[in-house]
């Protein structure tokens, strides 16, 4: 999967986690960032366990939520790099080093989910390992 | 005043050995207001049944790591999973914070209260959905019964049966404050939020400037509540802050309220407006101030450059990448 994002291009993209339509992504010192793929360009979110710059956020007790046009969309964990949708029926998710949960007893090891071009895909009806990029998602170019 | 817990605030994904950042905060705030925290023994009952979970899982984990290491004839001390890892006592825990809790159980009456209202579907179960979960009745009950008791409470939970409108009247006639966050239930007990230092961090330093043009405000700069608040950072720190803000007013007793805008660059305030601008309900002028030298002001900063680079190491996905 290819993925543009601001002047940058990148090729050959692997999403462990697409939740909804946003791509959660950790990078080798474990840090979250969040590309959402739902718009008519991908937007970077979250990068590196904070907010990335032009993204609305009010802090939280133990992370930050993120807003679009001041209407809060989702709240991040940074102690347990889980997110809440706040915005949607998205069930919660948490990534951690060896798996990924979803909702409440749903635990996908994550060495199960590597080589995919999305390795779990998660939305408001449950969820699916190994999946095929949704359609919709006008931001990639294919 | 007490503060209600749901299980859902206290779910966490692993084994607790200590409390979440989030618990921890909320105790230590509600031990200094003298706040007890509730816990309806059906939240505790929970709580304990999904760590009992993840307890046994962890176990399980061990001892396969365990038998892989034997396996392969690794030498190893005495492994007993079950003696290393148990359930915490969650309400020991949160008494080490210094906090009161009381665990309390449902009333025969609220327990047939709950399952009519569940199998009716009436306040609180919301009309979309045809769960028919009493547990979370259970819970609403016991928090409309506190409320009573004490005057007024707060219920902490994300559940929709218990946020959401169709509780709405009742729990406003009980006096029963709903919230979703921690941060919240932190500003309902009048103790700083994230948020709230966020803004003081901002305002504090402009603040006698803004009284001095004319903001109908008391001193020192006393921010009583912040609603709908809304930052924006970037790639040099700070540059936009708006929310609605309420401050100690100009007379004994007063309240200033008002919607405030800050623009900021490279770490300093460049302007500030106060619009909307009302003193115990009756409308007064804006106020803006335009800083000819920008006031500097301290707020956390990322490096995105290092962040940034992280991420695109992995958006690389091991083939090439180009920049338009």
């Amino acid at each position: 999967m290819d993925l543009e994002l601001g002047s940058n291009r990148f090729r050959d993209v692997k999403v462990p986690v697409l939740w909804g339509n946003r791509a959660i992504l950790q990078d080798r010192k474990g840090r979250i960032s969040v590309v959402d793929l739902g718009g008519t360009q991908a937007r970077l979110e979250i990068v590196g366990d904070e907010p990335a710059p032009d993204v609305e956020f009010t802090p939280t007790v133990d992370g930050f939520k993120i807003l679009r046009d001041g209407d809060p969309i989702y709240t991040y964990s940074k102690e347990q790099q889980s997110f809440s949708s706040l915005s949607s029926d998205l069930p919660d998710v948490e990534i951690s080093d060896r798996e990924i949960q979803i909702g409440r007893g749903n635990v996908i090891q994550r060495s199960m989910i590597s080589g995919f071009d999305v390795g779990v895909r998660i939305d408001s009806d449950g969820f699916a390992i190994g999946a095929s990029l949704p359609e919709g998602l006008a931001a990639l170019e294919l | 005043m007490k503060v209600v817990l749901n299980s859902d605030v206290l779910y966490t994904t692993y084994p607790l050995q200590e409390l979440p950042r989030r618990i921890r905060q909320l105790c230590q705030a509600c031990s200094s207001r003298g706040v007890p925290i509730v816990l309806p023994e059906t939240t505790l009952l929970e709580f304990n049944r999904a760590q009992d979970d993840h307890v046994d899982r962890e176990r399980e984990e061990l001892q396969d790591a365990v038998e892989l290491l034997e396996s392969y004839g690794v030498e190893h001390e005495e492994v007993a999973p079950d003696s290393l890892i148990s359930r915490a006592d969650l309400v020991q825990l949160m008494e080490d914070t210094g906090v009161d809790v009381e665990v309390i159980p449902p009333t025969p009456s609220e327990y047939e209260e709950a399952h009519r209202r569940t199998c009716l579907h009436e306040p609180p179960h919301p009309p979309d959905t045809d769960s028919s979960e009493m547990r979370d009745v259970l819970i609403w009950c016991v928090a409309l019964r506190v409320a009573r008791a004490e005057g007024r409470a707060i219920l902490l939970s994300r559940d929709r049966v218990h946020v959401k409108e169709p509780g709405g009247v009742e729990a406003e006639d009980a006096n029963l404050l709903r919230l979703d966050e921690v941060g919240k239930v932190m500003e309902a007990l009048h103790v700083e939020s994230p948020t709230g230092k966020m803004a003081r961090s901002l305002l504090a330093p402009v603040w006698d400037e803004l009284v001095e043009s004319g903001l109908p405000a008391g001193r020192p700069f006393d921010l009583q509540g912040i609603d709908a608040p809304a930052f924006v950072r970037g790639d040099e720190g700070l540059k936009h802050a708006e929310a609605d803000i309420r401050t100690s007013g100009p007379g004994e007793g007063q309240q200033m309220a008002g919607h405030l805008t800050l623009e900021l660059h490279r770490g300093a305030i460049e302007e500030v407006r106060i619009e909307e601008v009302t003193v115990d309900g009756e409308e007064q002028p804006d106020v803006v101030i335009e800083f000819d030298e920008p006031r500097p002001i301290e707020t956390e900063s990322p490096d995105y450059t290092e962040r940034l680079a992280a991420l695109d190491e992995i958006l690389g996905g091991g083939s090439s990448w180009t920049s338009s």
